[in-house]
């Protein structure tokens, strides 16, 4: 039976969706502030993280409006619990992509510390991850959010990494601490914005199966 | 042939129990436990099944001339559908209130003292006073009538009829209460008293509540079992079958998808 709440609960996974690109665009907007040492993307930057609050906001009253008048039970109380969640998630990144663009900004008054590798990469895997998250999330695909869980290992490692070399480099080129202590603190917001992926991926697998497996109580992979 | 289960907290026991209204089946090997003192919640579509399983409980189909049962249906581990089993024995031990308030034509007092004073000794008038405060106070009704109880019970609002009759009930001081759509008709302060005394009264009785509003099924029931043309689909702890059940059947019923 087609039910008048399912056309609600459409709403709620488009406004996510909605939500979700502002942040993935944030993200490589700020990104690219720090690749292309061009700071024009800046404002952009900023002016989203504004619509993504506000957003966060309405998705918040939207979710409570639904929970208030339709007492939803079982699948349905899942996918709005884990909806308020991955709400917050995405506040989150667009905060996290906010670091980045002002970071980068700060890198540009100095000279370039040395060529990025394991950081573009660390922004591939991250950035892939919001998106197969989400997209895991709206399509209820626990196969993929799992894909999602296992490539977290890989960020943690890569900012490893990047802060053992860089922790080097400013060992050798003292001169260099305050750009360099600056793009450590970009590799460990992008392993953050790969944490935040993870726990979209986690609210999935909580939606669909009932199941939650935060912090290893459950098997992740 | 159906061994006993090997369960001791339970009150009430069904075991591959199956109910027929001449070829018609209505129940299909039904297996499930009903705690002592607890409230199981009994959900699930119309001709689901649901009331006559609880008819079957105290054996009101028998009123029905092509009944008959397969399987076993134990009340403390005895079969109540043996032979030697009396019906109007079983249904002091178990008494029931049904989706419509049915007060007898008498006044509050005389209703609840009605199935006492039908046994063999009727208890004197101070006891059966006695008995008259305990049951409508447990029935969560004492307070609004106990300045008139000698007033006539029809004379009730709907709400408070049905405590009513929930209070003759427990002045039958039946082990178990079997309710049938009990706030059907009542507005939401009445359904919250009608809630509140069984959540009170459980600590004495053993309750099976069977209600077509799932919500209230989530509010009272300890245990809640849902039921589908004839068959019992799932039944567990209330709290999983409203967040995680593990049918696709029951997610669709509580989710309101069909009904």
């Amino acid at each position: 039976m087609e039910r008048h709440f399912d056309e609600q609960l459409a709403d709620l996974t488009n406004y996510l969706i909605k939500m979700s690109a502002r942040a993935e665009l944030m993200i490589s907007d700020a990104l690219r502030i720090l690749v292309n040492r061009d700071r024009a993307l800046a404002e952009a930057v900023n002016r989203n993280e504004q619509q993504v609050n506000s957003m966060q906001i309405e998705l918040d009253e939207l979710c409570l409006r639904l929970i208030a008048t339709h007492q939803p039970v079982a699948g349905d109380l899942r996918f709005l619990l884990g909806s308020v969640k991955t709400n917050n998630e995405l506040e989150r990144l667009a905060d996290l992509a906010v670091n980045i663009s002002q970071k980068a900004c700060d890198l540009l008054h100095y000279p370039p510390v040395k060529p990025f590798v394991i950081i573009p990469e660390m922004a591939t895997i991250a950035t892939g991850m919001v998106k197969d998250s989400l997209h895991a999330y709206v399509n209820r695909d626990t196969t993929l959010a799992r894909h999602v869980l296992a490539r977290d290992d890989a960020l943690d490692q890569r900012k490893s990494r990047v802060t053992h070399e860089l922790a080097e480099h400013i060992r050798h080129f003292p001169e260099t601490t305050i750009a360099a202590l600056d793009l450590i603190r970009v590799a460990h917001d992008l392993e953050r914005i790969g944490d935040h992926a993870t726990n979209i991926a986690e609210n999935t697998i909580f939606v669909v199966q009932g199941k939650d497996i935060r912090h290893n109580i459950e098997t992740r992979h | 042939m159906h061994a006993p289960l090997p369960t001791t907290d339970a009150k009430i026991t069904a075991h591959e129990f199956c109910l027929f209204f001449g070829k018609i089946q209505a129940l299909r090997n039904i297996t499930l436990d009903v705690r002592r003192n607890s409230i199981l919640g009994i959900i699930g579509p119309s001709g689901s099944g649901k009331t006559s399983f609880l008819r079957a409980i105290n054996r009101l189909n028998d009123l029905h001339p092509a009944c008959h049962t397969e399987g076993l249906l134990q009340l403390d581990q005895t079969d109540i559908y043996h032979p030697q089993c009396d019906p109007v024995a079983l249904r002091k031990r178990i008494g029931m209130v049904f989706a419509l308030p049915i007060p007898l034509p008498l006044n509050i007092y005389e209703n609840v003292v009605y199935g006492p004073r039908l046994g063999h000794h009727c208890p004197p008038r101070a006891e059966l006073d006695m008995l008259v405060e305990r049951s409508l106070r447990a029935a969560f009704l004492w307070d609004e009538v106990k300045d008139r109880l000698h007033t006539s019970g029809l004379r009730l609002s709907g709400g408070q009829q049905q405590r009513l009759c929930l209070a003759r009930v427990l002045a039958m001081q039946a082990e178990v209460i079997l309710l049938d759509e009990p706030c059907s008709g009542l507005d939401p302060i009445s359904t919250a008293k009608i809630e509140e005394a069984l959540t009170t009264l459980k600590a004495q009785h053993t309750i099976v509540l069977v209600t077509n509003n799932t919500k209230q099924a989530a509010r009272v029931a300890d245990e809640t079992a849902f039921f589908l043309m004839g068959e019992l689909v799932e039944h567990g702890p209330t709290q999983k079958l409203f967040t995680v059940p593990d049918d696709p059947r029951t997610n669709d019923y509580v989710t309101g998808r069909f009904g």
